[in-house]
């Protein structure tokens, strides 16, 4: 037996996601969407809302503002927290938890909604938002006791909180290839059904509604319902973002640093607060766009090496305690320019929590030097 | 009041004693220098570019700030400092409209300066300042300039000249009702599922 993509069902993904979301109604009493401010979960909330409203139901809307936000995905998220009020139970969470601050040398963290620095805040708490863990603080639990109470596990331990609740999320396999195929993997019995979109999760499942969406079928529905989408899409196009390539994401993790760029340019008053609120921003702002120090591609002029560039990175790190860090993980690598351009690429992002993994391998410039060799 | 013509460093020396410092006050800052009340015609071959200037300027704005130039005239005079050693004065802010006045583009025999009396360290730290202390266009403002600019009558082609951007460009800012609408007519995807199969 093997699996297929079948479309023997000759529906558009807009019908058959319909069918879905009908289907989760069916199955299951709790139902909570995860939405980001984003467009595809801008559509999936949409979808369920309707039907939600249709059948008199209601649904948990449900945000992790992570504080440091484009003002459009805030924007976009109270936008969808009041569309239909009467069908949902708005679960905005503004709890402090770590986040890693990629821009930032000397101030590893951020944490986010951190108590006593409310003045600081990007803005203030929301009227109603879950400002206290929802969860017994005895069993609270975290994945990794150096990095501090994070992102995951707000998610991990606010899911807890409920049992046999569908919680709706709105990837794409498209977009996550990958997590496409470790889902499909593993199928989930609901009623009579095996459904390959969605996986257990502890008490709860996760659903994937949308997963067989293009991204021209979110903006054709986001046209054709006339539903309201972050501005940060209009900006990025006039600024020429291939559509394709367009995120609203946050600004300070490793993967992210690049959006700090155009902000100053999208919402000068979120960079305003955004100085503020974190050390290094205007530096990733004036650099991000220059290859050198933040894709760390082209080495600087005075060093004649990247292992030499390494080594001056790690003897001037300005942390000490993360210094040790960097050395211990850097002792199990092999010793090469391919591997060492990579490791100065975590000590100027100061990435100490191997976010961005280092690939440890042989200098592929090497092998193609000796093949050289041979064949000439 | 005539302008004061360079052609020689002997010219510049004579003018630079009579020359008189003007000031204007600040309630905050106290008494604060105004160059550019002081401003010089200089013979453009006394004008040296500087070695150091990080700022770089694409060609087609280069294509803007000659359009600029032409338009609004010289409006900004080249900033320098004087450099006794090689007996020429050294840009440190306007390189650009340094390289506007030469042979390339606008040919001109003479160029605006205003002159600083600055040595090395303050000379680098003055081209920073000047360079960075600049803000950037907020990109809905941009739109909304260039649909005024639409409404007045002006056609995308003057616009895309004047402003030194591509047509392509002229059309995403004019496209005011925003992404999903380019995608009215997309056809919906069909939908799939995954499905056991047995191998043949």
């Amino acid at each position: 037996m093997r699996l297929v993509q079948s479309y023997a069902a000759k529906k558009t993904v807009l019908e058959a996601a319909r069918d879905r979301i009908a289907f989760v109604f069916d199955h299951y009493e709790s139902i909570i969407v995860s939405v980001s401010g984003g467009k595809d979960s801008t559509v999936l909330a949409h979808l369920a809302l309707v039907e939600a409203h249709r059948r008199g139901r209601r649904i948990g809307i449900y945000f992790l503002d992570e504080e440091v936000v484009y003002q459009s995905t805030i924007d976009q998220v109270e936008y969808l927290m009041t569309l239909y009020p009467e069908n949902t139970i708005p679960l905005w969470l503004q709890l402090e938890f770590h986040l890693t601050n990629a821009t930032s040398s000397t101030e590893g963290q951020l944490i986010a909604w951190e108590a006593g620095k409310h003045k600081l805040w990007m803005r203030p708490k929301r009227k109603g938002s879950i400002q206290h863990p929802p969860w017994d603080r005895e069993k609270q639990t975290v994945r990794d006791k150096n990095k501090g109470f994070g992102f995951y596990d707000v998610i991990e331990n606010f899911e807890r909180c409920y049992t046999g609740t569908a919680f709706l999320v709105g990837l794409r396999a498209v977009e996550s290839p990958n997590r496409w195929r470790a889902m499909v993997k593993n199928p989930i019995g609901v009623g009579e059904r095996r459904i390959y979109w969605g996986t257990q999760k502890g008490a709860n499942v996760a659903l994937y509604p949308l997963y067989d969406w293009n991204y021209f079928d979110i903006w054709r529905y986001l046209y054709e319902e006339r539903v309201k989408y972050s501005r940060i899409y209009d900006l990025m196009f006039k600024k020429g973002y291939p559509i394709t390539e367009m995120r609203v994401s946050s600004f300070i993790h490793e993967r992210s640093f690049k959006s700090i760029v155009d902000l100053p340019e999208f919402e000068p008053k979120t960079y305003e607060r955004l100085l503020k609120r974190i050390k290094g921003i205007a530096l990733a702002q004036e650099t991000g766009k220059a290859a050198k120090l933040f894709r760390v591609s082209k080495l600087p002029k005075n060093f004649r090496s990247w292992i030499a560039y390494r080594d001056f990175l790690l003897k001037t790190h300005p942390d000490p305690e993360r210094r040790p860090i960097f050395e211990k993980r850097f002792a199990r690598h092999l010793q090469n320019e391919y591997v060492a351009r990579q490791q100065c690429r975590q000590l100027i992002l100061n990435d100490y929590e191997n976010n961005l993994p280092v690939d440890n391998k042989p200098d592929p410039r090497d092998e193609l030097i000796r093949y050289y060799d041979e064949v000439l | 009041m005539s302008a004061i013509y360079i052609d020689t460093m002997e010219d510049f020396h004579r003018v630079r004693e009579t020359t008189e410092p003007v000031y204007i006050t600040s309630k905050t800052r106290g008494k604060i220098l105004v160059p550019c009340a002081n401003t010089i015609l200089v013979r453009t071959d006394l004008v040296l570019e500087n070695l150091y200037n990080p700022n770089n300027v694409s060609p087609d704005k280069m294509g803007v700030l000659l359009e600029s130039i032409v338009d609004n005239g010289f409006c900004f005079p080249v900033v320098v400092i004087w450099d006794d050693e090689q007996q020429r004065f050294v840009v440190i802010d306007g390189a650009h409209r340094r390289r506007i006045v030469g042979p390339e583009w606008l040919d001109c025999e003479y160029v605006p300066l205003v002159v600083l009396p600055h040595d090395m360290s303050k000379r680098l730290i003055a081209t920073w300042q000047f360079n960075k202390a600049r803000g950037v266009h907020q990109v809905d403002l941009d739109a909304e300039l260039i649909r005024r600019l639409i409404e007045q009558g002006v056609g995308e082609e003057e616009i895309a000249a004047k402003l030194g951007v591509d047509l392509d460009t002229v059309h995403r800012y004019k496209q005011v009702t925003g992404v999903a609408e380019l995608f009215k007519n997309a056809p919906y995807s069909m939908a799939w599922e995954m499905t056991e199969v047995s191998d043949p």
